[in-house]
């Protein structure tokens, strides 16, 4: 997980817990290029895109997760440990609600 | 005089000569899908959902634009523009305003794509050649129709991408507005042909006779950069960066956005990039000599050269 590039800006801390709820954002939308996945906001339509991880995460929300069950499925397929993932998608789900991405409940 | 043409397959009846345009050889009785039309503007639209300095909108069928020392253009449903000149208006400007802008609204209505490209034909599919102004695109595709590559439009570009799988270039308008240095260089005598805007040494060379009839499967885009001696060299994106190069090339962008077009252009956008149209950046210098060479790589690049 420690590959992933730097986050284009720094978003501000999240308040996430193991229960918090983390869902898609209904004010996106998306399309698989190439194995990335590329998405627009319809408010601002704006274009961007996710790197392999956020893919992965994006992927893996198809129906709204915890953010305890989302760690335990990625600290199951990267074999890193879980505080370490934890870290990193805290930071990732914290640029990616900013961004309006992700919804967290 | 009503004077009929053909453009994007489709019947046009117009009020003013657009010789850019290949004369309608259909059915003389079908009635014409599309009207160009001088006649009366209101100055502002009732109810107007975006404002914003040149031009308002009211949902995506309803477009009103106002050039100062022009005139106003209003485009409804996909189906008529209508131009009221000011007076003493340049009657090349008018035409510009109607072949440019308008006719961009007019196929955003249609939910056709307009790129900001020219576009020929190369082994049975269309290659579009895009970038900023001044970057050599007509010049590129004058040079590439004098080699006898067929040309399917000159500045607007308007892709089908109804079906994502296959998305289709309709054969345009042939512009085809070159500098009177790129004429120069293409060995064209500008004394002979018409002046694209009055005052400027900008000439006409298109010919809507020699214009490609049928609409053809869009293969590649092509995005010109200029780079003060720049080395000619083309770049590959893919994924983002491919649907990002391909947005800048929409044509007036944020007039489809006030359309309400985003989420369509983002569908047909990605959907190409999904769907196997190479998307290639080509850096080229901005000195006029090296056109051929230019040319060259075009179509090296098109035929799927790195």
């Amino acid at each position: 997980m420690s590959n992933r590039r730097q986050p284009l800006f720094s978003a501000p801390p999240l308040a996430l817990g193991d229960a918090s709820v983390i869902a898609r954002s209904a004010s996106i939308i998306t399309a698989e290029v190439q194995g990335e996945v590329v998405m627009m906001s319809v408010e601002k339509g704006r274009y961007f895109g996710l790197d392999d991880i956020g893919s992965d995460i994006w992927r893996r929300l198809e129906t709204p997760r915890t953010f305890g069950a989302l760690i335990d499925a990625l600290a199951a397929d990267y074999r890193a440990e879980r505080d370490v993932i934890a870290e990193d998608v805290r930071k990732l789900l914290a640029e990616m609600a900013a961004r309006g991405v992700v919804t967290v409940g | 005089m009503t004077h009929f043409y053909r453009l994007c397959g489709l019947k046009v009846a117009a009020d003013l000569p657009l010789p850019e345009l290949p004369r309608w050889e259909g059915p003389a009785d079908g009635a014409p899908d599309l009207a160009f039309r001088i006649g009366a503007v209101p100055d502002t639209l009732d109810g107007a959902t975006h404002r914003d300095v040149l031009f308002e909108t009211r949902g995506t069928d309803t477009y009103l634009m106002t050039l100062p020392g022009v005139g106003r253009a209003r485009v409804s449903g996909g189906t008529s523009i209508v131009i009221a000149p000011e007076d003493g208006a340049d009657a090349v400007a008018v035409r510009a305003l109607m072949m440019g802008p308008a006719q961009a609204v007019l196929w955003y209505q249609r939910g056709l794509l307009p790129l900001h490209a020219s576009s020929i034909a190369v082994d049975g599919a269309a290659v579009a050649i895009a970038g900023a102004s001044a970057t050599g695109k007509s010049t590129l595709a004058a040079l590439l129709a004098q080699r006898g590559l067929p040309l399917l439009s000159d500045d607007i570009t308007v892709v089908d991408a109804a079906r994502r799988e296959a998305p289709l270039v309709l054969p345009g308008y042939a512009g085809l507005r070159l500098w009177r240095d790129s004429l120069d260089r293409l060995g064209i005598a500008a004394q002979d042909l018409p002046r694209a805007l009055p005052g400027v040494q900008k000439f006409v060379l298109g010919r809507a006779d020699a214009l490609a009839a049928e609409a053809l499967p869009l293969s590649c885009v092509i995005i010109l950069a200029r780079q003060q001696n720049g080395k000619l060299e083309a770049r590959h994106p893919s994924g983002m960066h491919a649907v990002n190069a391909l947005h800048d090339t929409i044509h007036v962008r944020r007039v489809a956005a006030a359309l309400g077009c985003d989420r369509d252009i983002f569908e047909a956008l990605t959907g190409m990039c999904a769907g196997g149209i190479a998307v290639k950046r080509l850096i080229v210098p901005s000195d006029l000599a090296q056109i051929a060479a230019i040319a060259d790589r075009v179509l090296d690049v098109a035929r799927g050269g790195r």
